[in-house]
């Protein structure tokens, strides 16, 4: 029988029934292969589905602001209502001021891979969907608030972390929060109340704070609330409104009633640099990252820029491309480190020595920049070696303290400051500018004194040859004389400790680096940028860090110019960039303006506070027989906290696992708005669902301290498929809970604009009654930004600089002499030995005596030291640490010893940020956590990963091996027993076993011996994380009540972490600017002038745990297969010596 | 072991038991014995009085890629005849069980290839040649785990994985199932092309034609079924498929074999495979 | 086997095809020295094409530290091993191709990953060679070091994955180049995962097919950059088309960067398969590490970046990357501006060399607000 031709065959397929091959067969090739592809395919049809994937039903834009400071405006892709993916808006090249000016589109893209991996947190299972409250304190509520003899609330109703959850209505939930509220304020009101916190045993000198008003133990945190100038500030509204409730309950007029509390943010993150404001007077000088562009040298000093500031890194490597040289100091080879043309790996937290030590050339050369010195420095003020007081001119020619013509006006007495978005100059109250008085400087060529205004700056600098070496006996007014120095000859002569060998001892910067880079600082006055990061910020000696770095960079003339500056990168705080907020924040509550076309009347009710104390077990700071906080930073104790937009104030709270088991319990109410469950939510008592950025209805804005931009958050029309209500909406319907309760609809009127669907009313009077907004219309932005469009704010200048206004125009600054100050006259400076720009050593993570100040005999250096305080000498406790005064040499120092060297912990251990989390948002999505750290592993084939990726400690591999460990096995990483994880741990298993860190070691070739990192932040270890990884079949560290998912087997990287109070930063006489608008104060202000902690401060033992392969068993295996540093296979070792391939040409190698 | 392959297992076990010696082997040719019905499952006793033939595998080492080391030794046929339809058994020895689907896990295999067309000159018996086409009956080990029960979830592979989202299971879908599906199999292009090589099946047997190495293609019409049960040395698999169109030459049809093992990285062309055998149609004693 | 010209290794090699060039070549420039590793490229892919289930583990877009980081684990080592020592005689490579070692049986040398070696996608993230054992001074080159490498597929002229298939369903696009893999007709052999030395090609378990990066098409075919492109913030990738050296146009900006200024290398190109993704190697990391990745032009690439200061021509095109979401065929530099151009000229958007500065009045007296810096 003949072969079937073709045909045939097709006839009989379709014959036997196969007529769709026979059609499909026409085409003849789906039995053939293809003849050559490479060239040619037959069939291409198949595509359309890459471009139904591809195609979506709709787009809209949304603002995602994170405390990232980038604020990006992203579009969404909505397919069947699911948004299926995010990207860029692309139209930040369209950005427009009031006159024209113009971005260009260099700016975009503006995005980054969590933003893209949102979709993940809109629909995860973790998203929370209508409210939840704690079965115990709804039952709380319901039995009345049952409390025992001292008012303290019955044990059994607050099981926190491990209690069960109910679902609520927003309503349901609003009426528990409203009823706690009223409770917990009268509770503790007038003297009963006293007598109860008083028995509670809370510091008589915080119980005085609060007058009777029970108002005052509530807390409210909207965190960042520059993210949110209506949903976030919006927690200081509603503290201010609670004068109302105050009245309610004490029965008080307006005039006497009180606020309730507002906990700080940018300090209390750490993100304030603090000796900013004592040096310029003001809180943060910064500038726009573009500033880079315009630079000749850029040192990026203890900041991670490329991962920290992912979209405007290109700034930095596009400067590159036109010149700017790239001078990187960290405490490791950092990601930022490979832009860098110069790399300084140094020893962590020495970063005011090192600025010292730069600065020591420059005197003992004479590089520095005299001009900028004279007229913008009180280097060449005289201080009084009997007083270490600045020298006043009142006291050596008799003269009354000048008037003040530069930008400036004294305000009479009693004259109140008018709102700041009005403000043209700086204003001083009367009394302040006599206290004041004028300087003097001594004039070498007469060879007399000579007084300095402070409107005697810049240009208009009066300082002549000014004495700035050596010593000078000047004849007072009463006859008598008195010995005085230069603040520049104190400087030098302290300084010069730091010779470039002793830097480099004390700092591990080589000295010929330290000697090249002063140079080459100096060889340009004016053309650099120091863009200070987060990392030298969080080290308890941070205000020494910034006095020492100012120093060094006024001694080359590089503050308040575009190419020449100081910035602080930490968080974006600067909530002035709207300074017309109190339009909103502080409208009388007892006085509401409901016309939303006029403006509001502004009385401030609320109270600001550091929760640094309440970080800090609720107390003020006490050494020995002193108190070291200041009054005007008395804190009053902790009852009640409702927080939104943070994470920070609880779940990942500095030293968070003695907080949560020794600070918490004496918390009444914990009540969170979150749309994505948080550790915070772990612990809460309540929890509001609200609206993602996604599903805004009502509008919202923002700007930046790193670029230009107004954002905009429109609202937007995607379906609210979670049960959400905005965050405003949650306030405005506790405010009518309240109303309800009290009979009093002002509560309710406080929300008035939210409840008729008008929030943007708020950001208008905020537009209009705003420096650097006036004029901008909110529907006209809004309609923008909808299209993906910000604007700019009418800043000085674009990019922004702060202290260009004072280089530019001849301004004073904002401090007592107008000058940058160097010098700290005040009594806290002196007692604490920091009167002079000091080096201290680290709190904690030091290898050497903790916080002792380095320093050779000095004149004007006189401390009062830990007998002062009635403290033995060598009480190393920690919390007298914090307030030890003692000084040693750096001999000696090097000499001396951490006390837990003697018990086996010997590693600095510190807690960056990274690419991989922005602050208030950890990793806890799949596809971005995967790619955290080497540990990812979507489909976790070691059943001990918590999650699809975990924490881990880098360590030095030399360090590692000494210890047993290898490569990516488990260990233990234990800070001082004394109190962490948690005060009471040796006598309390139940809450040891999950907050002692437990987490993957990793070895880590770029950091320094001694040396040990863990990246910030993870989700950390909850009772419910831990009963999921015990309970669950998948392992997974999930709490099976909440679908909370932890990072960690056990603890996180707060498990090592405390609260630390400094002295200095607690002072009722530091002169500086007050938050909004030009007026001047002292002593306390929330973000300016306050406690910052130290959390990247802790000094650890670690010790193996488990070995690293899957189970448990053998290596992990990258390790094991030779691919990991000090593991090399042989192939790994020809790999990385590039010898795979070799050339044979007469090409000449370096 | 699977659960569900255990149970199979012990009733074939308990089976074996039961029915004494084996059958006598048929060492020449396949011996298709003619039944009144054709049992799809291995443990089916109507399998006792077939005779076995021993087929020798050889390496397919013709076109690349091709195996160059010889793994399975032989593949244990039987066959069943009624009507046009032909049950064959095919067992074979392998270690390991290979069913799991994974970026590096091959699963195990087998098929049974016969012309489409009864002729004298029968086509090359390496996946037919042009204008002469083979249809191929194949089984996959995967599929056969999906038929027997397991889900169709990335967890069925890695049980421990974690994925928070995906874009056609989010909330805003939920309640229509239509919108469901037709967003799900936007992400699995292969399946929305109906090519569903895994998952989303009914039949761990697939039909396929071919003409030659490269061109292999489904049928347009799946009929045939099959069943395959882990033995205490390898699988056991029941294979009912089509007879070739035209007459038996000299009262024989032809058929070649193949098997797969996974866990030897086999697939494609990378395989265990006999020539043309002789089948042999008697007529039940 | 038929004998192709491969201009990256500057002589005629073994392919298993004739030689057939696409009119037209999909190509890809990346600035290593501008890559932070943010991997929103990664993000940008995964959330558009890789959502599905079976494919969480698939980086179509990865970004790897090197020298510790591979994904999967050992990609390029592992077959640097198999391949051996190799030499270069000037710009002439004298070793063999993957395609001349392809042994008996086979049509390419490569190696098929184990399921296990998926895991760990981001290993070695920020591990230097060299190491740090105290404090340190460096300066370029550094001498701990690191760098980022963003991968892609690298629709390769000569693709190894192509070759390797035994059914032919992986074709190269005619118009642009685009290397894409039938999922109507794989059936999940994984042929081309073995072969593919870049290791750009994942099977799919829970579809049983095999797949891989399509360069975005659907947006290639509207004028637009693919996903990993339009989202890149580190602004290090351009898009566009690369000619054959003796067709190459300076006013393409990807000829002018590969070609003209042979300032972008392919990507191993001693594996012979004439990749099109190409990379400006990282100026801090050491030549022959950079030699033996890009091959024998590093050392040049990197003199060239380095002296980008005095270079207004590469800085300007390089400050152009990433500024607009369409594809860029043409550019030119007038001063201090640079363009990006249509085919025709018309232009598509144009970015300064540096970003304005803007100052605005100290006191606005129409409004009779001050503006200031610190308000």
């Amino acid at each position: 029988m003949n072969p079937l031709s073709r045909r045939q065959f097709l006839e009989r397929m379709g014959a036997a029934g196969f007529g769709a091959l026979a059609s499909s067969a026409l085409g003849a090739w789906n039995l053939e292969a293809p003849e050559n592809p490479l060239a040619v395919y037959p069939d291409r049809g198949w595509e359309k589905v890459y471009r139904d994937l591809w195609r979506v039903d709709s787009t809209f834009t949304f603002l995602c602001a994170p405390n990232d400071t980038h604020n990006c405006l992203l579009k969404a892709h909505v397919r069947n209502g699911v948004i299926t993916r995010i990207g860029p808006s692309m139209r930040y090249g369209e950005a427009e001021d009031l006159y024209g000016n113009r971005t260009t589109h260099r700016w975009d893209p503006r995005v980054c891979q969590k933003g893209l991996a949102l979709t993940r947190r809109f629909y995860g299972d973790r998203r929370i969907s209508g409210c939840r409250v704690r079965a115990g304190f709804k039952k709380w509520v319901e039995d009345g608030f049952p409390r025992g003899e001292n008012g303290r609330p019955p044990k059994e109703y607050f099981n926190r972390g491990r209690d069960e959850w109910v679902k609520v209505s927003h309503d349901k939930a609003a009426e528990l929060v409203a009823a706690a509220l009223e409770n917990i304020a009268a509770t503790y009101s007038g003297e009963e109340g006293r007598k109860r916190l008083l028995a509670q045993g809370y510091d008589e000198a915080t119980v005085e704070t609060l007058g009777g008003a029970g108002v005052r133990t509530l807390k409210f945190r909207g965190g960042m609330p520059l993210l949110g100038m209506t949903r976030v500030l919006g927690f200081y509204r509603m503290a201010n409104s609670m004068a109302l409730l105050d009245a309610h309950i004490r029965k008080v007029s307006p005039e006497q009633a009180s606020g309730a509390k507002g906990f700080d943010n940018y300090s209390w993150h750490t993100d304030l640099p603090p000796g900013h404001p004592m040096v310029t007077g003001q809180q943060t000088i910064e500038f726009d990252l573009a500033c880079v562009e315009h630079a000749q040298t850029v040192v990026v000093w203890g900041m991670n820029w490329i991962t920290t500031k992912m979209p405007d890194a290109h700034w930095l490597t596009e400067a590159r491309l036109k010149g700017t040289k790239v001078v990187v100091i960290a405490c490791e080879y950092s990601a930022t480190a490979t832009k860098g043309d110069q790399v300084l790996v140094v020893r962590p937290g020495t970063t005011p020595a090192l600025a010292l030590g730069l600065c020591h050339v420059l005197l003992r050369d004479r590089l520095y920049d005299e001009t900028y010195v004279k007229r913008w420095t009180d280097l060449p003020l005289l201080v009084r070696m009997d007083t270490l007081k600045l020298l006043r001119a009142e006291e050596v020619f008799g003269s009354a303290p000048a008037p003040l013509a530069n930008a400036t006006r004294v305000l009479a007495k009693g004259e109140k400051e008018p709102p700041p978005g009005t403000h043209r100059e700086m204003l001083i109250p009367g009394e302040m500018r006599r206290e004041w008085g004028d300087a003097v400087w001594w004039d070498r060529n007469a060879g007399l004194p000579r007084p300095v205004t402070r409107d005697e700056v810049g240009e208009r600098s009066s300082v002549g040859d000014a004495l700035l070496e050596g010593r000078v006996e000047v004849r007072l007014k009463d006859g008598s004389r008195v010995t005085c120095r230069p603040v520049f000859d104190l400087v030098k002569e302290y300084a010069a400790h730091f010779t470039p060998e002793a830097t480099e001892a004390l700092t591990w910067a080589p000295a010929q680096a330290v000697e090249s880079l002063a140079r080459n600082l100096a060889a340009a006055p004016g053309t650099t940028l120091f863009a200070v990061g987060m990392g030298p910020n969080q080290f308890f000696n941070n205000d020494n860090k910034d006095r020492a770095v100012f120093l060094l960079a006024a001694l080359t003339g590089n503050v308040g110019k575009i190419g020449g500056n100081v910035g602080s990168f930490a968080g974006n705080h600067r909530v002035a960039l709207f300074n017309g907020a109190p339009q909103y924040i502080n409208e009388n509550p007892f006085d509401l303006e409901l016309d939303p076309a006029k403006p509001a009347r502004i009385r401030q009710y609320w109270r600001p506070e550091s929760a640094h104390y309440y970080n800090h077990e609720d107390h003020p700071l006490r050494v020995g027989n002193r108190l070291l906080t200041g009054k005007t930073h008395m804190p009053s104790p902790t009852k009640s906290l409702w927080f939104a937009n943070a994470n920070s104030i609880l779940g990942n709270v500095k030293w968070h696992y003695n907080t949560v088991v020794n600070v918490l319990p004496r918390i009444e109410m914990i009540a969170v708005n979150e749309w994505w469950w948080s550790t915070s939510c772990e612990w809460a008592d309540v929890v509001f669902g609200v609206d993602s950025w996604a599903e805004l209805k009502h509008p919202d804005m923002t700007a930046s301290v790193t670029n230009p931009f107004l954002c905009v958050f429109p609202r937007t029309p995607l379906r609210r498929v979670f049960e959400t209500l905005g965050d405003v909406e949650v306030l405005a319907l506790v405010g009518k809970k309240l109303a309800e309760r009290t009979g009093d609809r002002r509560f309710a009127d406080v929300w008035a604009f939210v409840n008729q669907g008008r929030t943007d009313a708020y950001l208008q009077r905020i537009l209009d009654h705003s420096s650097n907004t006036k004029g901008y219309r909110f529907s006209e932005l809004e309609a923008r930004a909808s299209q993906g469009i910000p604007a700019l704010l009418n800043s000085r200048t674009s990019p922004k600089a702060v202290g260009y206004d004072q280089i530019a125009d001849n301004r004073p600054w904002y401090t007592k002499t107008g000058r940058l100050e160097f010098y700290r006259e005040e009594d806290e400076f002196i007692e604490a030995g920091e009167n002079l720009p000091v080096h201290r050593e680290p709190v904690d993570s030091t290898f050497h005596e903790p916080n002792v100040i380095v320093a050779p005999p000095h004149e004007a250096l006189r401390p009062a030291g830990p007998e002062a305080y009635g403290v033995a000498k060598d009480d190393l406790s920690c919390e007298t640490r914090c307030g030890r005064n003692v000084v040693l040499s750096w001999r000696e120092t090097k000499a001396s010893r951490h006390p837990l060297r003697a018990k086996g912990y010997g590693f600095v251990f510190h807690t960056p940020k990274y690419r991989h989390g922005a602050h208030t948002t950890p990793i806890d999505t799949d596809m971005v956590a995967v790619l955290f750290g080497p540990f990812g592993d979507i489909y976790r084939r070691d059943k001990r990963n918590p999650f699809v990726t975990e924490g881990y400690v880098d360590v030095n591999p030399a360090d590692a091996r000494e210890l047993g460990i290898e490569d990516g096995d488990y260990v233990w990483v234990d800070g001082d027993p004394e109190d962490r994880p948690f005060r009471g741990w040796q006598k309390n298993e139940k809450d040891y076993r999950f907050a002692r860190l437990l987490c993957r070691a990793r070895y880590y070739p770029g950091t320094p011996r001694g040396v040990t990192r863990m990246w910030f932040n993870m989700y950390g270890t909850t009772p419910g994380s831990q009963e999921g990884q015990r309970t669950r079949p998948d392992g997974l560290a999930k709490n099976p009540r909440t679908n909370y998912q932890a990072m960690f087997r056990s603890g996180s990287h707060q498990s090592a972490t405390r609260g630390w109070l400094k002295p200095t930063l607690m002072t009722d006489s530091l002169v500086r600017k007050n938050l909004f608008g030009q007026g001047i104060g002292k002593g306390f202000l929330p973000d300016v002038h306050c406690p910052t902690g130290a959390p990247r401060e802790a000094f650890v033992k670690i010790t193996r745990a488990e070995k690293g392969g899957i189970g448990g068993e053998g290596l992990w295996r990258p390790a094991d297969l030779g691919i990991r540093p000090t593991y090399e296979s042989e192939a790994m070792k020809i790999y990385l010596a590039g010898s795979f391939v070799t050339r044979r040409d007469g090409e000449e190698r370096p | 072991m699977k659960p569900f392959r255990l149970v199979l297992w012990m009733s074939l076990t308990v089976l074996l038991a039961a029915c004494g010696q084996g059958p006598q082997t048929s060492p020449a040719e396949v011996t298709a014995l003619s039944a009144g019905t054709l049992p799809l499952d291995p443990a089916d006793v109507a399998w006792r009085k077939v005779p076995v033939h021993p087929a020798r595998l050889i390496p397919q080492d013709l076109v690349e890629p091709r195996l160059l080391r010889p793994t399975t030794a032989e593949v244990r046929v039987r066959a069943l005849a009624r009507g046009g339809e032909m049950a064959f058994l095919l067992e074979w020895d392998d270690p390991t069980a290979d069913d799991l689907p994974g970026a590096a896990r091959f699963s195990d295999a087998c098929a049974v290839q016969m012309p489409v067309q009864t002729s004298a000159d029968l086509p090359a018996p390496q996946m037919g040649e042009t204008s002469r086409a083979v249809s191929i009956t194949y089984w996959r080990a995967s599929w056969q785990a999906e038929a027997d029960g397991r889900g169709d979830t990335i967890r069925d592979l890695y049980p421990n994985a974690s994925v928070d989202h995906y874009p056609f299971e989010a909330a805003p879908l939920a309640g229509d199932e239509a919108a469901r599906r037709e967003a799900a199999l936007r992400y699995a292009p292969a399946r929305a092309l109906g090519n569903a090589m895994e998952g989303g099946r009914s039949t761990p047997v697939q039909d396929l034609l071919a003409e030659g190495p490269g061109t292999l293609t489904p049928a347009p019409v799946q009929e045939s079924r099959g069943k395959g049960i882990r033995t205490k040395t390898g699988w056991a698999v029941v294979l009912v498929r089509k007879l070739p169109e035209g007459p038996p030459v000299g009262g024989r049809f032809q058929a070649a074999f193949a098997v797969w093992q996974g866990s030897e990285q086999e697939v494609g062309s990378r395989k265990m495979r006999t020539g043309w055998i002789p089948v042999n149609l008697e007529k039940a004693s | 086997m038929s004998r192709v010209f491969n201009w990256q290794i500057g002589r005629e090699m073994a392919y298993w095809y004739p030689e057939s060039r696409p009119r037209k070549q999909f190509a890809a420039v990346f600035d290593i020295n501008k890559c932070i590793a943010c991997q929103t490229c990664t993000l940008a892919c995964k959330t558009t094409w890789t959502s599905g289930k079976g494919q969480e583990y698939m980086l179509w877009n990865n970004v790897e530290s090197k020298p510790f980081g591979f994904f999967p684990l050992r990609w390029d080592l592992k077959l640097l091993e198999m391949l051996g020592a190799q030499r270069w005689e000037g710009r002439v490579y004298a070793g063999q191709t993957l395609f001349e070692a392809a042994p008996a049986g086979e049509r390419v040398l490569g190696w098929r990953p184990q399921d296990e070696d998926y895991a760990y996608p981001n290993v070695g993230e920020d591990d230097c060679a060299g190491g740090v054992e105290g404090g340190t001074s460096l300066r370029v080159p550094h001498l701990s070091w690191f760098f980022y490498l963003p991968r892609i597929c690298n629709h390769c002229t000569y693709p190894a994955c192509l070759a390797s298939c035994p059914r032919g369903s992986i074709y190269k696009r005619p118009e642009d180049g685009i290397v894409l893999l039938d999922q109507s007709r794989c059936r999940g052999y994984r042929e081309c995962v073995k072969a593919c030395p870049y290791k750009k090609v994942f099977f799919n378990p829970m579809t049983g097919t095999s797949e891989k990066c399509i360069a975005c098409f659907p947006k290639i075919e509207t004028g637009l950059v693919p996903q990993c492109f339009a989202n890149c913030i580190g602004k290090i990738r351009l898009a566009g088309f690369v000619s054959t050296p003796e067709n190459a146009r300076p006013e393409n900006p990807v000829d002018y960067l590969v070609h003209v200024r042979k300032i972008a290398l392919p990507l191993f190109p001693q594996f012979g398969l004439e990749p099109n993704v190409y990379y400006i190697p990282p100026v801090h990391a050491p030549k022959r590490f950079l030699e033996q990745m890009f091959g024998p032009g590093a050392g040049a690439a990197v003199a060239a970046y380095l002296k980008a200061p005095d270079d207004p021509d590469l800085a300007g095109l390089l400050g152009l990357f990433g500024s607009t979401e369409r594809l860029i065929p043409r550019w030119k530099r007038q001063g201090e501006t640079v363009f990006g151009l249509e085919e025709g000229g018309g232009e598509i958007l144009r970015v300064p060399l540096r970003e304005p500065v803007h100052v605005r009045m100290a006191l606005d007296s129409k409004l009779g607000v001050a503006r200031t810096n610190c308000p």
